[in-house]
């Protein structure tokens, strides 16, 4: 009977022994995998508990932080709820997106953090500390440029045309990132799409404010120079089947090209493009950085010369269009903006950006790393382009933009939208002072109407706003 | 020969002094983890054990100074961490289950002490009958009146006003003092006699016809009251007693066989057979489901790690009724690797340390009861253990000693005193003389 039990008992510390393999299985082994399952609810706890990193603007001023509950639970708060376009939501329903995104690993802390200190914090319990993000954004500048735009759904964006920092980007409708759970499924569904962001994921036909591309490709193949004279008698153009239209310069038949262009005349346009030919003009667009989507902190479009078919099969007719701003060309007000900066920059194409700083876990601050500028066009073709937006404000169509005192440069563009009854998209874009550019504004307003009367209003107002907080500094 | 004596005799009051420290630090540290101080209140539950195992030591070390000195320890620490757990999972179940420990450890004495010791245990032997039919009685008194004190789920216990029993708790010693009784007696005629067939020989049918009966009538009636996981401990603890009283592996085999035909029809039949098995053999898809539990168990052994959360700092309540069948995941969760293989290994030194009473004594009665009872706690350890692991199928038992639950228990005590009674008889035979 001392055998059996003997084998007994070796068949029960056997069972022992398998048990304490699937501990070490579940435990060791596959603990790291399982606890990463979706529906382990210690996750949302540990995002309950965890304190986000604050998002500030370039002046420190808090525009995201965690506020610690009673119960040791943490709430996302937003006290500039309109500049969601950048910040992002924060939600455990949804998500999160934007620089909440992007940047989701500091502003959780995990960024940066040795293995011990995981490893000594998840030991003691305590409560996970993010660190702080930094943005390029001006809040006061920011609340000028929602002023300025107001109820009219559109963008608009400003900024440092040397360091590529966006000062201020509005895209309205906007909404309420601190009320985001239960307006969710609403504003999914409403028809002005205030999920989107319109000024780095809005595709819209230029019109004329593409005319600065076109130009900048005549000047720098050499194939027209700026004292080169144009006539227009009739105001209309024969490309194949295709009737080119110009009401842009009433009383006014021959210009030469720099105010050909302030007076934003489609014709001389036109004329342009089928001299430059589809590659010369798709070569320079991807230069200033179409076909491509910009590096930015948060999610953007990719802007292109033809949006539905290939570049390369364009036909004289849609070449002509294009070269005007029209044909099927779609851009975002980022990417405008962005050919705005290298007109303003000397020719240089600055790496745009969102975000100054990043604090590290001991509470330093790092700028992190950005693409290096490159030249999209010559100086000297800057030089001319810019004495063309100058000439745009004080003698051609964009005098709305005009301050005084301050030489401004710019160019409105109102762009046809091919749908009956929708008025065209209004667009300005521009930079002052010329001489010495301080910041580029890009408005655009959806269905707004005529650029001259619409856009331009808006962005003398943010011009104005930001020349004057300087001159008081 | 095996020494009994291996072990000192101080060695049983450092261990129980040990096993008191352990609950009175699980208790700071709950009252720590809650409000940040620790209360003297707070301490009264391990203050109770502690007080109640010392004294149970004592008793012990006076009238039964031959037993085996590891098991009462051994026993005072899992209840200790019993009570911790259900402090911090159930609270309110906490009063009531310190009575029960103290009630079981008066039982343990009782069992242990309260028979004449030059019996040898002739009380459980000679009323073997008497005691089953006990047994069974109550077993069919739940079939009639049995109730959940939850309002729901399988009815196993019965009421008396607002205390609870569950026979089928008391029927799983009584089935094991039965089957050493009769096996003791037979174990000669059933290892060796039978009709050969081929290589086969069977075996003697009408020596084993009561005991297949009794064995039966116990499953059908478990089966009956979806008591899935007593029915596979009397199974298990029946094929083990059989073998080890004979010696024949070709009952094991007959039994694994039974046991597989049973699984499946099972399986076939009964819907909530179906559901523990599916939820064992693939739990994934449905792990917001049927298989919640299981899913939510093993994310909790992984949320331990090694070291563990901490008592009262992990989440192991996501499982449903934690601090019952899955008390052992609460540990995994709160004491990381390191706590569950060390209740895994006071498992396996209880379970050995009954075995080595049962190879020390010579009376072949009291060493078939050994092996019976160490058998039955080490498989419904294991059982748990494993179903909460997914090693194997979930079934309802408790973990011995460490799970909320009054008849489990008391249960448990009386095994640990009839092991007591068995580790002791050896030196009382060999040196009585």
């Amino acid at each position: 009977m001392r055998n059996n039990i003997r084998r007994l008992v070796a068949t029960l510390m056997a069972g022992f022994l398998v048990v304490g393999l699937a501990l070490g299985y579940w435990q060791v082994v596959r603990g790291p995998a399982l606890l990463a399952r979706a529906d382990n609810p210690r996750l949302v706890i540990a995002e309950q508990r965890a304190q986000r990193g604050r998002i500030l603007d370039r002046n420190g001023v808090v525009l995201a932080y965690d506020q610690v509950r009673d119960d040791g639970t943490t709430a996302r708060v937003y006290p500039y709820p309109e500049m969601v376009h950048v910040t992002g939501f924060y939600s455990l329903r949804y998500g999160v997106s934007n620089i909440e995104a992007s940047y989701d690993e500091t502003l959780r802390g995990l960024a940066g953090r040795s293995s011990l200190r995981t490893f000594t914090d998840g030991l003691l319990h305590r409560p996970q500390i993010g660190s702080d993000v930094m943005l390029t954004l001006d809040a006061d500048l920011q609340a000028a440029a929602d002023a300025a735009l107001g109820d009219q759904r559109g963008a608009v964006i400003a900024l440092d045309p040397y360091t590529g920092a966006i000062l201020a980007l509005a895209s309205h409708p906007a909404y309420d990132p601190n009320r985001l759970d239960e307006t969710w499924e609403v504003l999914r569904e409403l028809p002005s799409t205030p999920l989107l962001n319109r000024a780095t994921q809005g595709l819209y036909p230029p019109g004329s404010v593409f005319k600065t591309v076109t130009l900048a490709a005549a000047l720098e193949t050499g194939l027209a120079s700026p004292d080169e004279i144009f006539t227009d008698a009739t105001g209309t153009l024969q490309v194949g089947d295709f009737t080119v239209r110009c009401h842009n310069h009433p009383g006014r038949t021959t210009f030469d090209l720099l105010h050909a262009y302030a007076y934003s005349c489609n014709v001389t346009f036109a004329k342009l493009g089928l001299r430059l030919g589809v590659e010369r003009l798709a070569e320079m667009a991807r230069r200033f950085g179409f076909e491509e989507p910009p590096p930015l902190e948060i999610p953007v479009e990719t802007s292109h010369l033809a949006a539905t078919s290939p570049v390369d099969t364009m036909d004289e007719a849609t070449l002509a269009a294009t070269a005007f701003g029209q044909g099927e060309l779609m851009v975002t007000p980022l990417q405008m903006a962005l050919v705005t900066a290298a007109v303003a920059n000397g020719g240089q194409l600055p790496a745009v950006h969102l975000v100054q700083a990043v604090q590290d876990g001991s509470g330093q601050w790092h700028e992190p790393g950005r693409a290096v500028p490159h030249a999209a066009i010559s100086p000297y073709t800057a030089q001319q382009l810019r004495v063309a937006m100058v000439l745009s404000v004080k003698e051609g169509r964009a005098g709305e933009a005009a301050l005084p005192g301050v030489t401004v440069a710019g160019k409105t563009g109102t762009a046809q939208v091919g749908e009956p009854g929708q008025l065209p998209h209004a667009w300005f874009i521009g930079f002052a002072p010329a001489e010495a550019p301080r910041v580029v504004v890009v408005v655009l307003v959806e269905n707004g109407g005529d650029g001259g009367r619409v856009a331009a209003p808006v962005a003398r107002e943010v011009l104005e706003w930001i020349l004057t907080t300087d001159a008081q500094n | 020969m095996v020494g009994v004596r291996a072990i000192g005799k101080g060695v049983g009051l450092v261990l129980t002094i040990l096993a008191t420290l352990f609950t009175v630090t699980g208790f700071a540290l709950l009252g720590l983890v809650e409000r940040g101080h620790v209360a003297w209140m707070d301490l009264w539950p391990a203050a109770v054990l502690g007080g109640a195992s010392l004294a149970a030591w004592g008793v012990l070390r006076r009238w039964l100074p031959t037993g085996d000195p590891l098991l009462l320890p051994i026993a005072a620490l899992l209840c200790g961490l019993g009570l911790v757990l259900i402090a911090r999972l159930a609270p309110n179940f906490l009063a009531r289950q310190v009575l029960w420990v103290i009630l079981g450890l008066g039982v343990m004495l009782a069992v242990a002490l309260l028979p004449p010791a030059s019996h040898n245990l002739r009380w459980l032997r000679r009323y073997r009958y008497t005691w089953l039919t006990l047994g069974l009685l109550l077993l069919s008194l739940t079939l009639l009146f049995g109730v959940n004190p939850s309002g729901y789920g399988a009815r196993l216990w019965l009421g008396l006003s607002r205390v609870y029993f569950q026979p089928s708790e008391l029927l799983k010693v009584v089935m094991v003092v039965f089957l050493a009784s009769y096996l003791s007696e037979k174990r000669e005629l059933l290892a060796v006699g039978g009709t050969r067939i081929g290589p086969w020989r069977l075996p003697p049918l009408p020596h084993l016809g009561p005991l297949l009966l009794m064995w039966g009538f116990s499953v059908v009636l478990l089966g009956w009251q979806r008591d899935l996981g007593a029915a596979l401990l009397f199974f298990g603890t029946f094929l083990a007693m059989l073998y080890a009283a004979t010696g024949r592996e070709v009952y094991v085999w007959m039994g694994v066989g039974l046991f597989l035909i049973s699984a499946f029809a099972g399986y076939q039949l009964f819907d909530h057979v179906r559901l523990r098995v599916d939820a064992w053999w693939d739990p994934w898809p449905e792990a917001s489901g049927r298989a919640f539990q299981i899913v939510q168990s093993l994310l909790a052994f992984a949320a331990g790690g090694v070291l563990g959360q901490g008592i009262g700092q992990g989440y192991p309540t996501f499982i449903p009724v934690v601090h019952s069948d899955f008390a052992f995941a609460a540990v995994g969760e709160e004491m990381g690797l390191l706590g569950t293989l060390a209740v895994v290994a006071l498992f396996a030194i209880l379970v050995y340390r009954g075995f080595r009473a049962a190879l020390a004594v010579e009376n072949a009665f009291a060493a078939l009861l050994a092996v019976g009872l160490s058998t039955m706690l080490g498989l419904q350890a294991l059982v748990i253990m494993g179903g909460t692991l997914k090693v194997v199928p979930l079934t309802g038992v408790t973990l011995p000693f460490v799970s909320y639950g009054g008849s489990s228990l008391v249960m448990s005590f009386v095994v640990l005193g009839l092991l007591l009674r068995v580790s002791a008889m050896f030196v009382e035979t060999h040196y009585a003389k």
